[in-house]
């Protein structure tokens, strides 16, 4: 059978394996139906559900907040740079020096309500304009040390120094089949490209008798990873089984977009609406690496701008019941040199925006200490960072995951909160 | 899209894929496995391999039923997609040597009957202008871009020449060009034929020097714009993070300039109606002449072409390239944790050599390596691709139509040159070993005949479980798949699932072998 039939006969009981691990086993010899019931998550306004979106490739930060109000932006990009308000194709202003691209124009709805912030020239103070290090350091939240030194990602150093929020089953759901570096060892964590396949797949009349071979071989594993994927697995199997997500009607007339962003965030709106106690959801978003061709008004950028700012705003909408226990954090690993190259498109750079959004963002405002795009104000040629990026999510685990252990988190770092959250 | 099986590729996920119409069905290649021409069987399995013996292993590494296994019959799980019963009695005949030599002289190795099958394709034997001719402006370019995935994942499951595909895949990792992106459409193909498989078992150097002017990655990183005064670096941050030097090795953000102006004017002749469409050439008015300065060396001025020559020479034999593809050859073939003194003594050969990649290779394999396998007796996590062929290849099922396994790869983000970022996809349990329920529906659906275009056939299977001549059909089941590897409490797992069962009937079979196919010890190899 498909797998999209599985509502109809969801493997609704999880038969206990020994060994896979203490806190399970007091749970674990009660059905599922009833863990989860007796798991009932807390409904706490200090814990936030947290969405975090890694824009790969490096997303061009002067283009998706356009500093309008500098005048060097105009200067290194003669060709490139979104035109001032009020010209033809320009920019949306929103505070006077900054304004919004066209294909931005969704976020005016969560900006108007308060609920969307960006940061600007913020970013991580590793000097790398390498992808594969630049992405690697923001991921694990440890700067400036050798790669591959640490191996475990920021996010799950946060799920590992807090008390689950539901029945701590399934913490974290990363959209994808390749784990996110940021939940590289977080507990009950798993990956998946879309959840409403996510069933137990086979003929449902031996389900049962299947999936306990599965499970106790899986236990047996001598890979730390692989038993808990396994668990993770089946766990969500289990919590996911009564979604609806084929049939799923977003809230206010929301609609997302098609393509990979629009259905994770879409599925992630269903899931966080069935409170099944999910903290952390986890994609990302490929595409932005536009050395050649950036396209800010017809091309590639304001394609990407535009699914993803209609994304953002079909969940701002769709969430908006409850959007005071959301907060969506959007990073990329650098933003791009401020002059034009030779091919209309920006190589690597240095400092870039954030994009914060949620009911309890300290929204309708570009937070920055504007460094000015002067040839001697520059990093090397790019964007200098006058806000550490460990600043806004340290204050954002803080403040609204209600996890003090930043500390842990961002080792050797003392986060300054810049008020990113009210 | 598959009539059969209505809803398996989710629409974004196709979408983000693929392109947006639907391929034309391919039913030509029929069942490719050469069923009949196992070799005489001197390593036959014996007619009773069933001792459990529950040796005390580390969890999820027990020790196989017939354990120790031959060093020979270890070897095949290392060097190939995956057990079939000719590899294994090849192995056994030829000896360890014996075996690893005749992998590694692969043009010996007759691989006729898969590449007559895939002449079918014919577009993997086009050039650049004859793609864009025949498919880009008839808007039919999803079927070059099918086929070269399609010829990708056949070879890997059917060609004789294991050990060489196996290297194929490693260089198309390493070398890593999304196929989707733009002219790669077109490229890619040529880029497969003419760079990475001509060379794939020759010098590190002469596939440096390849993949530098091939028009895929010449498209894919953007050289073709990087031109004299307006220097395009992604191409030469790649080339020393990726290719070369590895992230950690010593250059500068002012070397990866430096390089950049070595490349400019390296491109390809773009105008697709002009004769030359796609090939490669230096553009002697982009190139900056002016003096350089790489890692240290000068470059003098007045230079062309030879510049990014130089470049790649002092790249293709630096002791950090050496250090950084020795490290990545061992964590392919031997284990995730590289042993660094195996490390270190690959990339002296690489140096002593001057890259050659048989030598390496020999290095990895060498007699000590044996010793090496006693411990580790299933060190690799297989990848979503090579846990499908080593499926299709124990179990001989045919492949009438490519696209249902494609999907299945898509399914695991895992299918030929569909990585997006330029370093290749990921080799390690730490990237896989997160998305394990795609690997369960596999099997199941496999067994249940609903991956579409590779048919099971009841009789086929029930023959190759019987063929085994062991009574107990967990037993035979391990046979068929592994020859009698994986872990004895994995086996006797499906043993009570099947003495459980009311009746012995097919379904108990198929749901067998699918848990045999989602056990624990076969994701590993």
């Amino acid at each position: 059978m498909s797998d999209s039939k599985k509502k109809k006969n969801p493997v609704s009981r999880r038969q206990f394996l020994g060994g896979t691990g203490g806190t399970l086993a007091a749970i674990a010899t009660t059905p599922w139906w009833m863990r989860h019931s007796l798991g009932k998550p807390r409904r706490s306004a200090q814990r936030d559900v947290f969405v975090h979106v890694f824009l790969r490739g490096g997303m061009d930060g002067l283009t998706t907040c356009v500093p309008h109000g500098d005048p060097d932006l105009y200067l290194a990009r003669p060709n490139l740079a979104i035109s001032p308000p009020g010209q033809p194709n320009g920019a949306t202003d929103l505070d006077g020096f900054f304004g919004l691209p066209p294909s931005g124009a969704p976020l005016l709805t969560p900006w108007a309500n308060g609920h969307l912030a960006f940061v600007h020239a913020s970013g991580s103070p590793d000097p790398s304009r390498s992808h594969f290090d630049a992405t690697h350091l923001i991921e694990v939240g440890i700067p400036n040390q050798p790669i591959f030194s640490v191996k475990s990602g920021w996010l799950a150093r946060h799920l590992q120094t807090i008390d689950p929020l539901g029945n701590g089953l399934v913490r974290a759901i990363n959209f994808g089949s390749v784990m996110a570096l940021s939940l590289a060892e977080a507990p009950g964590t798993v990956s998946s490209e879309d959840l409403s396949t996510f069933d137990f797949p086979g003929n449902p009349v031996s389900a049962t008798e299947r999936r306990q071979v599965i499970e106790k071989m899986y236990s047996r594993s001598r890979e730390p990873l692989l038993r808990s994927s396994a668990d993770a697995s089946f766990d969500t199997i289990d919590l996911l089984a009564p979604i609806d997500y084929e049939g799923y009607q977003p809230a206010n007339g929301a609609s997302y977009p098609a393509g990979a962003v629009g259905s994770a965030f879409r599925q992630t709106a269903a899931t966080i609406k069935a409170d099944v106690g999910v903290e952390a959801y986890m994609m990302e978003m490929h595409g932005w690496d536009l050395h050649e061709g950036l396209g800010p008004i017809d091309g590639a950028m304001a394609a990407l701008l535009t699914e993803l700012t209609s994304t953002l705003e079909a969940f701002y909408l769709d969430m908006l019941a409850d959007i005071d226990r959301v907060t969506v954090l959007l990073v990329s690993e650098f933003g791009r040199r401020v002059a034009e190259n030779g091919s209309e498109g920006v190589d690597h750079g240095h400092g870039n925006c954030m994009i914060a959004m949620g009911g309890h963002i300290a929204g309708g405002q570009v937070m920055t200490q504007w460094p000015g795009l002067a040839p001697q104000n520059l990093d090397s040629g790019d964007l200098a960072i006058t806000i550490d990026y460990r600043d806004i999510v340290a204050e954002i685990v803080s403040q609204r995951l209600g996890n003090p252990a930043f500390g842990t988190i961002f080792p050797n770092y003392t986060p300054t909160f810049q008020g990113i959250t009210n | 899209m598959p009539a059969s099986s209505e809803s398996f590729v989710t629409p974004h996920l196709s979408a983000k894929a693929m392109p947006s119409r639907p391929v034309s069905r391919r039913k030509l290649l029929s069942s490719l496995m050469p069923r009949n021409r196992r070799p005489d069987r001197p390593g036959a399995p014996p007619a009773t391999a069933a001792t459990p013996q529950a040796t005390a292993g580390p969890p999820g590494q027990g020790k196989p039923d017939r354990w120790p296994a031959s060093p020979e019959r270890l070897l095949v799980d290392r060097l190939t997609y995956g057990y079939h019963p000719s590899q294994a009695a090849l192995a056994e005949s030829l000896g360890y040597r014996g075996y690893f030599e005749y992998q590694l002289d692969y043009e010996s190795i007759d691989d006729s009957e898969i590449e007559a099958a895939l002449t079918a394709y014919v577009s993997l034997t086009m050039s650049a202008a004859e793609i864009y001719n025949t498919y880009w402006l008839n808007d039919q370019i999803e079927i070059p871009f099918y086929e070269l995935k399609y010829a990708a994942m056949l070879r890997e499951i059917f060609s004789p020449r294991q050990l060489y595909e196996r290297m194929v895949e490693f260089w198309s990792d390493h070398f890593s060009i999304e196929h989707a992106d733009d002219l790669c459409l077109i490229f890619k193909t040529q880029d497969d034929r003419d760079v990475i498989r001509p060379n794939a078992l020759k010098t590190f150097s002469d596939l440096l020097h390849a993949s530098a002017q091939s028009p895929a990655m010449v498209q894919y990183l953007d050289n073709y714009s990087n031109m004299k005064g307006v220097a395009q670096e992604n191409y030469a941050r790649e080339l020393l993070e990726l290719h070369t030097l590895g992230v950690d090795g010593p250059y500068t953000e002012d070397d990866v300039k430096e390089v950049a102006r070595c490349f400019t004017g390296w491109t390809f002749h773009r105008v697709a109606n002009l004769p030359g469409f796609g090939e490669f050439y230096f553009s002697p008015g982009a190139h900056d002449t002016g003096a350089k300065t790489v890692l240290g060396v000068p470059i003098p001025a007045g230079g062309g072409k030879s510049d990014a020559l130089a470049v790649l020479d002092i790249l293709a034999h630096h002791p950090s390239t050496a250090h950084f593809i020795a490290k990545k050859l061992v964590i392919r073939f031997v284990g995730d944790s590289p042993p660094a003194d195996l490390v270190d003594r690959v990339a002296q050969v690489f140096l002593a050599t001057g890259g050659d990649i048989k030598s390496m290779l020999r290095e990895v394999f060498s007699p000590d390596a044996p010793a090496r396998f006693a411990h580790y007796v299933r060190p690799k996590f297989r990848r979503p691709m090579h846990l499908i062929a080593s499926t299709l290849r124990a179990l001989e099922i045919g492949v009438t139509d490519a696209l249902g396994i494609l999907y299945e790869g898509i399914l695991q983000s895992h299918y030929p040159f569909g990585w997006h970022p330029p370093n290749g996809y990921p080799d390690q349990l730490s990237a896989w070993g997160h998305n394990l329920r795609p690997r369960w529906s596999f099997a199941a659906r496999l067994l249940d005949n609903q991956v579409y275009g590779t048919p099971v056939i009841r009789q086929n299977i029930v023959a190759l479980v019987n063929g085994t001549g062991l009574p107990d059909k967990a037993d035979a089941i391990n046979e068929v798949l592994t020859g009698g590897q994986l872990d004895p409490r994995d086996v006797q797992s499906i043993r009570e699932f099947i003495e459980s069962a009311p009746v012995y009937n097919w379904r108990i079979l198929r749901e067998g072998i699918a848990l045999a196919v989602s056990s624990l010890s076969y994701q590993f190899h």
